[in-house]
């Protein structure tokens, strides 16, 4: 009877069992509908297109400045009408004048072979002259800042500015070696990357002197004599050295060194016959070798009212599903300055009030995904342009309604900001009506919760 | 089985009986409407016979009325387990989804020869249901495709507590209280299309259902071979509130009037009947985007002994019903009509009895609410018994 009795009650208990299993293996399974007949929330996602107009402060400025040509990431070798420009280099000390070997340090009895390698930045746009250009590479004959170094001053810091003595354009002093191009891609179709200037004549003179710290190291330019646009990468220099411990061998060594020893790096910069002044107003720039850089300020609002609806849709609190803050293009900037090539750019949020702090304004992280790319030979006059700002919108819609409405602020420029001579322009909130920025932002509201 | 394992089951089963309404993702389309889809508390045995559940021969093991606990000798616990397959065709939906339910869970403590108290619990409102389908936002500059899945999880379960007694011979009365409990989570999922780079909506949120009501029930045996039933429920009033929040209203319950009748032919042969009224249409005077309508139920069967042993019966069941669902779909009243085929044994003397039902019928009509289902229930039934 026992048993029996035990066989229910192990019954019911493998029945709950199997409930419980039933729930666990229940599958979550959906019915195909018709939008229009779906059964539940009707909740629509919407999209509001603000215009400076329909908004309480909406204000952007345009700060340059914040780049050099010597933070470039190339060096442009120009010469046409509309720019000169030359790349200037400085091998600082400690030039490598030793060698180790083993547990020993080995000096070198002499140097030989100097050569000074140029790469060709074959990303960028390069032209040659039809006859050939030649590129020339002159030792400066006066002491220079890679820092601050413009077309008509040597050194051109706060509180400091040395002309060239020789006038606008550097004060160079002769020609070490000169390489002439023909062309940038061989018969096979390789491309041209490398110019090899060739320095043996000049290799203890000029080893010797930028090795002593007590002479000014004037540093190399390079001109091109005749016509031609390159862009160029940072030069490194390759020599042989002969070590007192083995005179029949010959060493190759390079600066910047391979090894972390003995650190040469290169100082370069460019100087060029002309500057780029700030934009007029009612114009955003963006990019350019001084680093243009659009801030705007914009207070949106929380709610709104769409279209001829009567109905007003919160923002605050909503869910962004997409925020976009559209530029449109003005014309070309003129040249040299418009940029001919294509460059990435991306916007960043903005730490303080910058109509504070002005270009001072501390920035914060990139803004994920705002990245856009500037393509000049395809983006037209009056063609637009979206940053995604969804995350900083939905960060402030996701702000309590009690506290202070924050402005949305950001900045967006050149990204990396070196890596385009050339900027482009763009509509302003005080500019011209037809290239005035919008705020597009598709939204789903939050909507009271529907128990009926 | 002693009485104090029959109670710790009973705590068990009834925690599964109430939670399973709330977590379980099931779906019906036609429960989307209103306050959701109706389920009785019926077991696997009425089922098979078309679900008459207000008088029966042979132990009534359904929660509908109160009254059926006195005719209880010995104490006991039992439970009906539900999944269901269903085949949506419409204008509008399409699909096959199954559900799980367990319908009732009841346990019944007579005493004194003359007294027994019930408590039960089942699902009460079936609010479990999802729909996705694919469509276009458009935009100033762009048409964007998205999935939408949009889902309820949850319902309302009852919980009953009867107290019933032997007034006369052959007359028992009983009452209920019934507690009505449980919470269903909306929630909206919208998904663009990956070339966008929209992000995504999501919105969850849940209504909470609190109530309370009462329940009268009745079953005179005028001759022993005939019994005949009735009850009668009144939902007082229920709560639906948002649960983060608080805000809400308060609706009335339907009054419910359910009869039923049971005929024990022969030894072998037992006939049973029974109809039901349930006055949803005042619920629905509280709610803004649905419509009801009272409703109207019937069904009946027979149940004969196959084989009848020293100590055990084997039965077989057939049966029909049509019942009519509160909330209407597209301005017309759903009816679900089906017939049922099922078995059942009694064992040990009477101390367990399993039965298993299979049901197959359809909800809706395509000409009237532009969607109808066709659907299998299985009901899976287990009791125990005392000595």
């Amino acid at each position: 009877m026992k048993g029996r009795r035990l066989t229910g009650y192990r019954a019911i208990a493998i029945l709950a069992a199997a409930g419980f299993l039933g729930l666990a293996c229940s599958k979550d399974e959906l019915l195909n509908v018709d939008p229009e007949e779906a059964p539940g929330f009707v909740i629509p996602t919407v999209e509001v297109v603000l215009t400076p107009d329909e908004v309480e402060q909406w204000i952007d400025s345009v700060f340059g400045g914040f780049n050099s040509a010597a933070s470039m990431l190339f060096m442009l070798a120009e010469k046409s009408t509309n720019l000169e420009s030359q790349p200037m280099v400085i091998f600082n000390a400690p030039i490598q004048d030793t060698l180790f070997f083993f547990d020993t340090v080995a000096a070198a009895v002499d140097f030989d072979s100097l050569r000074m390698i140029v790469n060709i930045d074959t990303t960028r746009d390069n032209a040659l002259a039809s006859a050939g250009t030649t590129l020339q590479l002159w030792s400066v004959e006066q002491g220079w800042d890679p820092g601050s170094a413009a077309w008509a001053l040597a050194v051109d810091s706060p509180g400091v500015a040395v002309p060239w003595t020789a006038g606008p354009g550097g004060t160079l002093g002769q020609i070490l070696d000169e390489v002439f191009l023909t062309e940038l891609v061989d018969t096979t179709g390789v491309v041209t990357d490398s110019i090899v200037f060739d320095l043996t004549e000049y290799t203890d003179s000029l080893l010797s002197s930028w090795n002593d710290t007590s002479q000014v190291n004037t540093g190399l330019a390079m001109v091109i004599a005749d016509s031609g646009s390159l862009a160029l990468q940072a030069p490194r220099l390759q020599y042989l050295i002969i070590p007192e411990f083995n005179p029949d061998t010959a060493i190759q060594v390079r600066c910047p060194s391979l090894t972390t020893i003995l650190r040469c790096l290169p100082a370069t910069t460019y100087i060029f016959d002309d500057s780029a002044q700030p934009p007029p107003v009612g114009v955003l720039q963006t990019g350019g070798v001084d680093g243009w850089r659009s801030f705007v300020r914009v207070f949106l609002p929380d709610s709104v009212v769409l279209g001829d609806s009567a109905e007003n849709y919160t923002l605050r609190g909503a869910t962004i599903n997409k925020a976009e803050y559209v530029i449109t293009s003005l014309p070309a900037p003129a040249q040299p300055f418009g940029a001919e090539a294509g460059f990435d750019a991306t916007a960043y949020q903005l730490a303080d009030n910058y109509l504070v702090l002005g270009a001072k304004t501390p920035v914060g992280a990139r803004v994920a995904g705002s990245e856009f790319r500037i393509q000049p030979d395809s983006l037209e006059e009056g063609e637009s342009i979206a940053i995604d700002l969804t995350l900083q919108v939905q960060a402030w819609a996701d702000v309590p309604l009690d506290s202070v409405t924050p402005p949305i602020t950001f900045m967006f420029r050149a990204f990396p900001e070196g890596s385009t001579f050339g900027y482009w322009n763009f509509g302003a909130v005080d500019g011209d009506t037809a290239y005035r920025p919008i705020f597009r932002i598709v939204f789903t509201p939050v909507r009271e919760f529907p128990v009926e | 089985m002693s009485a104090r394992r029959i109670f710790v089951s009973a705590l068990v089963l009834a925690a599964c009986a109430v939670a399973p309404v709330q977590a379980w993702a099931q779906v019906n389309l036609l429960g989307a409407s209103g306050l959701g889809r109706r389920v009785l508390a019926i077991d696997a045995r009425a089922r098979g016979m078309g679900g008459p559940g207000v008088a029966l021969h042979g132990g009534n093991l359904s929660a509908i009325n109160p009254a059926t606990a006195a005719r209880f000798a010995t104490a006991g616990l039992w439970a009906t387990y539900t999944p269901e397959r269903r085949d949506v065709e419409g204008e509008f939906a399409n699909g096959t989804v199954t559900t799980e339910t367990v319908s009732v869970v009841r346990l019944v403590w007579p005493w004194g020869g003359r007294w027994a108290v019930a408590v039960s619990a089942g699902a009460f409102l079936d609010q479990n249901w999802g729909v996705q389908f694919i469509d276009t936002l458009r935009t100033s500059v762009e048409d964007i495709a998205f999935e939408e899945t949009r889902t309820s999880d949850g319902g309302v379960s009852q919980v009953r507590l009867d107290l019933a007694g032997i007034a006369t011979e052959g007359l028992s009365l009983g009452a209920s209280f019934l507690f009505y409990t449980g919470q269903s989570r909306r929630k909206v999922k919208r998904v663009f299309e990956d070339d966008a780079n929209f992000q995504s909506y999501n919105f969850s949120r849940a209504i909470n259902y609190r109530g309370w009501g009462l329940a009268l029930g009745a079953e005179w045996e005028p001759i022993p071979e005939v019994l005949v039933g009735g009850a009668f429920s009144y939902g007082v009033d229920m709560r639906i509130s948002d649960d983060t929040t608080d805000v809400g209203f308060s609706i009335p319950l339907p009054i419910a009037v359910n009869l039923g009748t049971s005929w024990q032919l022969t030894p072998e042969l037992l006939v049973a009947m029974a109809f039901g009224w349930e006055g949803w249409s005042r619920v629905a005077d509280e709610l803004a985007n649905a419509s009801a309508v009272d409703t109207w139920g019937i069904g009946g069967g027979v149940e004969y002994a196959l084989i009848v042993g020293e100590n055990n019966r084997w039965l077989v069941r057939g049966g029909a019903h049509a019942d009519q669902l509160p909330f209407e779909v597209r301005g017309g009243a759903i009816w679900e009509r089906g017939f049922s085929l099922g078995a059942g044994a009694i064992l040990a003397a009477g101390r367990a009895r399993l039965d298993f039902t299979a049901e197959f019928g359809g909800r809706g009509d395509k000409s009237v609410n532009d969607v109808e289902e066709s659907y299998r229930r299985f009901s899976f039934g287990a009791a125990v018994f005392t000595r």
